[in-house]
């Protein structure tokens, strides 16, 4: 079972999802602690994107709890709603608003009281000068940006992007670290779903292997540092050694 | 890859899409089937009533529901030759116009054949009355079948060698003055007008169908076999022309959806939305100014359409022609059908991103309620307003009042069941 503390954002315990009768996710216990960045890794169809549908309440879970801030997902969805951000793949966003718009709608509906906060996200992300221009126009990687600054706008505990920092050019791709990582240190616990391990390395203070639905692995802190000493390519060894190249299931 | 391997894949990806389906849908053939039943029964009772004026008012339903299912398969000529869901899949590959117009007109055949299984039955009654009645009806109804599935395609292709025309698109801006198309506009307008002259040649043969020798504009049987004709021509040479035109047709009108190059007007929610929006919940107010915006961004031609039934209603109610209640039911009843088909974009994409939206602290029943209030609010607006004169202007407004607030409200109860959020 996954440890509750006063310093946990977020709290899945013996978390199960079925697919009609396949077993997506297979007894997750997860644990968010504010302020810590967490990396999931795992192979295609290893059940992260699941994951991660359950902890926002868009996915049922078939059985288990998440609890957000202490909340219960299931019994006050909206207040556990209000403290989580997500960023899906590929982003969903109102492709006849504008930027503006699509983040200032989702401030909105989590009840952000500053007018000004989406500007000044877009700001931060780099996305000011589109701040007008309507969403069905942008490229890939624009598309990524917003739907990082829907997930993190508003009064949030809780941020899980699914591969969002996938496909940015390298200036978004550090404006997007510095974002995630400044959203950390205000207090929000941040899971991400990624295949880049060097992103991994980087930004995550802690790094957790899916594999078929269950967690194989769950390294932080001095552990985790240990390996990234070893050098670029540790943390590949590590994930090859732990996950079976069996291909999509 | 040929017309018959073309189609076989089309048909395979669309018989596993229609097996997600409700089992009443799953089966093209099986709604025709079950409603022209429903049809026939209708008209029977229509025609053995006691009131002197049944035949003509037999007469004029079936016409006014043949032009519903008609136009229903007109509307989708465009889509099924450009806009489809596998329309930039397609455009990808090296596949023949020829055959790529054969799919799309057998397609648009096969819907043809749909609706005529709707309003045939109902003729087998006209028969058993009088056959040379029916057989006016029959014929009309032919020449409906072939120009919905010949004619309209075929404009519809016209459209798209325009939209693939560099030289008419300079032409089109140099004289379209303040009203300019879109890129793809042309898809919506060139097919828009050949329907509309169709159901105006059909409304022309109210006359002829009643027993006249000729319509408003000459001999019954020359002016259905014209339709008929002009049909069989127009589709023969779309289909002489397909080879050339088709792939660059369909490759510039994918280009152009998928660049996103048309414009797009910014517009805030009217005066009347925002005063809908004021009598809900908070939650459902933020979502009914999202959806506000966004159908007018993505749907300008709903208003246009709703404007249209309102000002024909009107015209309606001005000239008071023989059967006012069945023609004004009629013309309410093809709006409501349409709100009933925004009802259901209120849930889809673009309007709607369902996990975006499910991920929000936003209550589902609040969801709900905003989308079916601005249903609600569409319906009444260009249906409630467009029928007030109407009931005042009729012989019999009782009648004519039930007729059309049944009309109101069967559209807002299928249309509050459509709304999924």
């Amino acid at each position: 079972m996954s440890s509750v503390s006063a310093d946990s954002a977020l709290v899945a315990s013996g978390l199960v999802v079925h697919y009609g009768k396949r077993v997506a996710v297979d007894g997750l216990d997860l644990t968010l602690r504010r302020g810590e960045v967490v990396g999931l890794l795992g192979p295609n169809g290893a059940g992260k994107s699941t994951t991660l549908l359950a902890l926002t309440g868009a996915v049922q879970p078939t059985r288990g709890t998440i609890t957000v801030g202490g909340v219960d997902l299931s019994r006050a969805p909206l207040d556990a709603k209000r403290r989580v951000g997500f960023a899906d793949q590929p982003p969903g966003l109102y492709e006849f608003f504008t930027v503006l718009e699509h983040v200032q709608f989702v401030a909105e509906a989590r009840g952000e009281t500053d007018g000004a906060a989406a500007t000044h996200l877009l700001e931060e992300l780099g996305l000011a000068g589109i701040a007008h221009r309507p969403c069905r126009e942008l490229s890939f990687g624009m598309r990524q940006r917003v739907g990082l600054a829907a997930a993190l706008i508003g009064p949030i505990d809780v941020v899980l992007l699914d591969e969002t920092l996938n496909g940015l050019d390298p200036h978004a791709a550090r404006a997007a670290r510095r974002t995630v990582a400044a959203a950390a240190e205000r207090g929000a616990a941040v899971l991400m779903s990624t295949h880049l391990l060097g992103v991994a390395e980087r930004l995550c203070q802690r790094v957790v292997i899916m594999d078929r639905g269950k967690i194989v692995d769950d390294r932080t802190g001095p552990e985790l540092d240990k390996l990234v000493a070893q050098g670029p390519g540790a943390l590949e060894e590590l994930y090859v050694s732990l996950v079976a190249d069996t291909g999509p299931t | 890859m040929n017309t018959r391997t073309l189609l076989r894949w089309g048909d395979l990806e669309e018989r596993r899409r229609r097996a997600a389906r409700p089992v009443l849908l799953r089966s093209p053939w099986l709604v025709p089937v079950l409603g022209g039943a429903a049809v026939a029964l209708a008209v029977a009772a229509l025609v053995r009533g006691d009131d002197p004026d049944r035949f003509a008012t037999a007469s004029r339903a079936w016409l006014a529901l043949a032009l519903l299912v008609h136009t229903a398969v007109m509307l989708g000529a465009p889509f099924r030759l450009f806009w489809r869901h596998d329309g930039a899949l397609l455009a990808r590959l090296p596949l023949p116009g020829g055959a790529l117009f054969d799919v799309a007109a057998i397609r648009g055949a096969r819907a043809s054949v749909r609706a005529v299984i709707v309003c045939a039955p109902a003729l087998i009654m006209f028969g058993l009355e009088d056959w040379a009645w029916a057989a006016r009806h029959a014929a009309l109804l032919g020449a409906l079948a072939l120009a919905s599935a010949g004619l309209v395609p075929a404009t519809a292709l016209a459209a798209g060698g325009l939209v693939a025309s560099e030289k008419a698109q300079a032409l089109g801006k140099s004289f379209g003055g303040e009203v300019q198309l879109s890129g793809t506009g042309w898809l919506g307008a060139l097919p828009g007008l050949a329907m509309s002259a169709v159901v105006i040649v059909a409304i022309l043969c109210v006359p002829w169908l009643g027993g006249a020798t000729a319509t408003a504009i000459g001999p019954g049987w020359l002016v259905v076999a014209g339709l008929g004709g002009a049909a069989v021509i127009a589709v023969a040479m779309a289909r002489a022309a397909a080879p050339a035109v088709m792939p660059h047709a369909l490759r510039e009108v994918v280009a152009l959806d998928r660049q996103q190059l048309a414009h797009l007007e910014i517009h805030p929610p009217t005066g009347i939305e925002r005063a809908v929006a004021r009598l809900l919940g908070p939650g459902a107010r933020l979502v009914h100014g999202k959806d506000a915006r966004l159908m007018r961004r993505r749907f300008p031609l709903a208003y246009v359409v709703g404007a249209v039934g309102t000002i024909t209603l009107w015209i309606m109610a001005a000239s008071r022609p023989e059967g006012l209640v069945v023609w004004s039911t009629a013309v309410a009843g093809a709006l409501a059908l349409y709100g009933v088909v925004l009802a259901r974009r209120l849930g889809e994409a673009p309007i709607e991103q369902g996990i975006t939206l499910i991920v929000l602290p936003i209550d589902p029943a609040a969801t709900r309620a905003a989308k079916r209030a601005w249903f609600a609010t569409w319906l009444l607006i260009y249906v409630g307003v467009g029928a007030v004169p109407v009931i005042a202007r009729a012989s019999a407004p009782l009648v004519c009042a039930a007729a059309l607030t049944g009309v109101i409200a069967v559209g807002l109860g299928v249309g509050a069941r459509a709304v999924r959020a």
